[in-house]
């Protein structure tokens, strides 16, 4: 058990539990996203509490896979300037764009989601597609939602993400996941 | 003959009504565009000086309008606009892109529904403005809507907005985030 000696310590803590919790959050809302595609009610008749509870279980499953992927990745968990570098960064955006609407720290998470993540979440589709094709196959799928955020980060161009469509299409069609 | 001429004369009534109602719409969908349309700000580089921040300010961008506009949830309207709901006649429930401009040169475009279910990312735009029902007070004078911008299916935010006439001019009067995806 860790033992704290000052409030600063446990302040600092809480902030980062919180940004796990956000991070997290997103990772659940690409889950979720996926099924309200997958279970219209004319896919598939269910009760929307029953469809809740199947989006929260399936939601659970993804932050216990994220968690402990990214652990066996090696990613410290507890250590992430680099976050709150880009909450700095996007914080003085809004001044710029003096819109006090702007959220700002939607856009942190994004870009770091794109630092960080792109790569793990097409591994692990890789992985529940029983690692059928190399990641090449697979990198649609991470930057699903994130294409914008790596043409203006310099990390995704336009040709690299048709090719990632093209690929992506050729798992789709002899994939057997929820077929 | 007579009925004719009334028919008419109604038929009249009603549409002028209905131009004044539209040109208001749009009036607000403009001021909103140009006060929420901006580019993506990219991350941290080094060396990113503030001439090219500043030039990014001025890139024109493609908005796209979601074309369906729905109610705003009762619960999300604070207690002292309510009143504004007695007013409504349930009109406008379809965007319409007519009179709709940007002074910043922004792009303008209905958004394509079917092309919106097959992708995450919008592929032919830049950003998707989804504007519920607007509602107006009596005077016209004030507005209040639910807008929600997105960058991708995954990355946007929504917003409650009072918008008050002031020198025939709109402005913000009051708003509240109310989601971010």
């Amino acid at each position: 058990m860790k033992i704290y000696r000052n409030s600063e310590n446990i302040e600092r803590d809480l902030k980062i539990l919180n940004l796990e919790r956000q991070i997290a959050w997103e990772e659940i809302k690409a889950v979720k996203e996926e099924y309200k595609e997958d279970f219209r009610p004319y896919n598939w008749i269910q009760s929307g509490l029953k469809i809740a509870a199947l989006i929260l279980h399936e939601g659970i499953h993804a932050e216990i896979h994220g968690f402990v992927s990214r652990y066996e990745a090696g990613v410290e968990p507890n250590n992430r300037p680099r976050l709150f570098k880009l909450y700095a960064h996007y914080k003085g955006w809004a001044e710029k764009y003096q819109d006090e609407d702007y959220n700002w720290k939607q856009d942190a998470h994004h870009n770091y989601m794109v630092e960080n993540y792109v790569t793990q979440i097409a591994s692990a589709i890789r992985q529940i597609d029983n690692n059928k094709y190399p990641l090449s196959y697979y990198m649609a799928y991470g930057w699903d939602g994130l294409t914008k955020y790596g043409y203006t980060a310099k990390r995704l161009s336009i040709s690299q993400n048709k090719t990632n469509q093209e690929l992506r299409r050729i798992v789709e069609q002899k994939t057997q996941i929820c077929k | 003959m007579k009925n004719l001429i009334l028919l008419i004369f109604t038929m009249l009534i009603v549409s002028c009504t209905n131009k004044t109602k539209g040109n208001n719409v749009s009036e607000v969908i403009s001021f909103m565009i140009d006060k929420k349309a901006f580019p993506l700000p990219p991350p941290p580089l080094n060396g990113t000086s503030s001439k090219v921040k500043d030039s990014l300010l001025n890139l024109k961008l493609k908005v796209a309008l979601f074309p369906i506009m729905e109610d705003v949830e009762v619960e999300k309207i604070p207690e002292e606009y309510r009143y504004i709901l007695k007013n409504q006649d349930g009109d406008f429930e379809k965007l319409r892109q007519e009179n709709v401009y940007s002074k910043k040169g922004h792009q303008i475009i209905m958004a394509d529904t079917i092309e919106l279910k097959k992708s995450k990312d919008f592929n032919s735009f830049d950003l998707l403005f989804h504007f519920s029902k607007l509602y107006y007070s009596k005077d016209k004078q004030k507005v209040f809507f639910e807008l929600g911008v997105s960058r991708s299916r995954l990355a946007g935010q929504s917003t409650f907005y009072v918008l008050k006439k002031q020198n025939d001019k709109w402005g913000v009067e009051y708003s509240k985030p109310l989601s971010i995806w």
